[in-house]
């Protein structure tokens, strides 16, 4: 990478929030760059210390009576409730309908099912950074499932040319694309030509 | 995750950070307690950072109804207490939290924006990067640049502390 990482992508890196692509392109950049390593240094005992100092006074609280006073207060209802999940609703299903509709239209290897393991292009492009540009974009809710739990994955080559999109629910919450991920849809045009039309 | 396991997580924490916003711990307990009736109303998938911004609402609205003030302590007890955590008396067990140590840090996020000191204690208490921008309304890679200025914000602000602390100790001496 040309350019010196931004102080919040080290922090995000530090965190384990930066999707693995980039993680590793950051990573590799702090091997050669002593500056950045230092930043990255200070960036890690700033956040050590804030933490620390957070975690330590935290008060401790009798979590037990705290609790019997909340079931009070709740009526009972905190004895027995628990966090509803969200369902997959038929909305997101016309969306993916609609998406998959579309994507067809644009003369693409469409697929949900097989033609090509999304894993390994995205391994493959990790392995040539030089030759394709990979973007995860996560999370946002692309399949309409009412939850921002949705990542979009771009492949792309030189001169702009998306030759990969993977939409992918983000099952562990990684935010990123990982293995046990639900793919979603997958457009691939490895060999052929991009699509490139104006917009009418 | 069912609510007696959220609770033993969050609870204290979530204390903790009204107690920093409004000055008053029994206070504090009840606003923490009420964020969780409200999330019985109504569940969530990812209701972690969401419990922290509606704690943060309750503390500002009882705020707002009871004219207090964040900053609920007068400056000069504050700075007896940021001088006696500056200067530890000798053999004092540095690793060890004290009462003082606690009140500094709590007041110190208190003069943060509340923005901050939530995006810190929920840092502090393992949120997810996704789960905070969800419940602020900020895309997930704004997190890290938001978060790196807080610690920095809130480093200067111990240290400033720490320094008021030492100069009035040394005036009043």
């Amino acid at each position: 990478m040309r350019e010196h990482p931004a102080e919040g992508e080290l922090q995000a890196l530090l965190d384990r929030e930066l999707p693995n692509a980039r993680a590793l392109v950051l990573r590799a950049h702090l091997l050669r760059c002593a500056a950045c390593r230092a930043r990255a240094d200070a960036a890690r005992e700033t956040a050590a210390l804030v933490d620390a100092l957070l975690r330590r006074t935290t008060p401790k609280v009798d979590s037990d009576s705290a609790w019997e006073r909340l079931v009070v207060r709740s009526g009972g209802r905190a004895a027995t409730a628990r966090p509803i999940v969200r369902r997959w609703t038929p909305v997101a299903a016309v969306a993916l309908a609609a998406a998959a509709f579309i994507a067809t239209l644009t003369r693409g290897a469409s697929w949900p099912g097989a033609r090509a393991d999304p894993l390994a292009l995205v391994r493959e492009a990790q392995a040539h950074p030089a030759s394709s540009l990979l973007r995860d974009a996560c999370c946002s809710d692309h399949d309409g499932g009412d939850r921002p739990d949705d990542g979009l994955l771009t492949l792309s080559s030189v001169g702009e040319k998306v030759t990969v999109v993977i939409v992918y629910e983000d099952v562990d919450r990684s935010g990123t694309f990982t293995h046990g991920d639900i793919v979603r849809y997958v457009s691939t045009i490895p060999h052929g030509t991009p699509v490139a039309h104006t917009v009418r | 995750m069912n609510i007696r396991r959220l609770f033993e997580r969050h609870y204290p924490s979530l204390v903790w950070y009204l107690h920093g916003r409004l000055g008053d711990h029994d206070l504090a307990e009840d606003l923490a307690q009420e964020a969780f009736v409200r999330l019985l109303d109504k569940p969530l998938r990812a209701p972690d950072a969401w419990l922290y911004v509606v704690a943060g609402n309750l503390a500002r609205d009882a705020r707002r109804s009871e004219g207090r003030r964040a900053r609920h302590l007068s400056i000069a007890s504050a700075h007896e207490r940021v001088a006696a955590a500056a200067d530890p008396a000798p053999g004092a067990d540095a690793a060890m939290c004290t009462a003082e140590e606690a009140a500094l840090v709590r007041d110190t996020l208190a003069m943060l924006p509340e923005r901050d000191a939530a995006l810190l204690v929920m840092r502090a208490d393992d949120v997810s990067y996704r789960e905070i921008a969800a419940a602020i309304g900020v895309a997930p890679t704004s997190i890290g640049p938001l978060l790196a200025r807080a610690q920095q914000r809130f480093i200067r602000a111990l240290g400033s502390r720490a320094e008021r602390g030492r100069n009035d100790a040394r005036a009043s001496g």
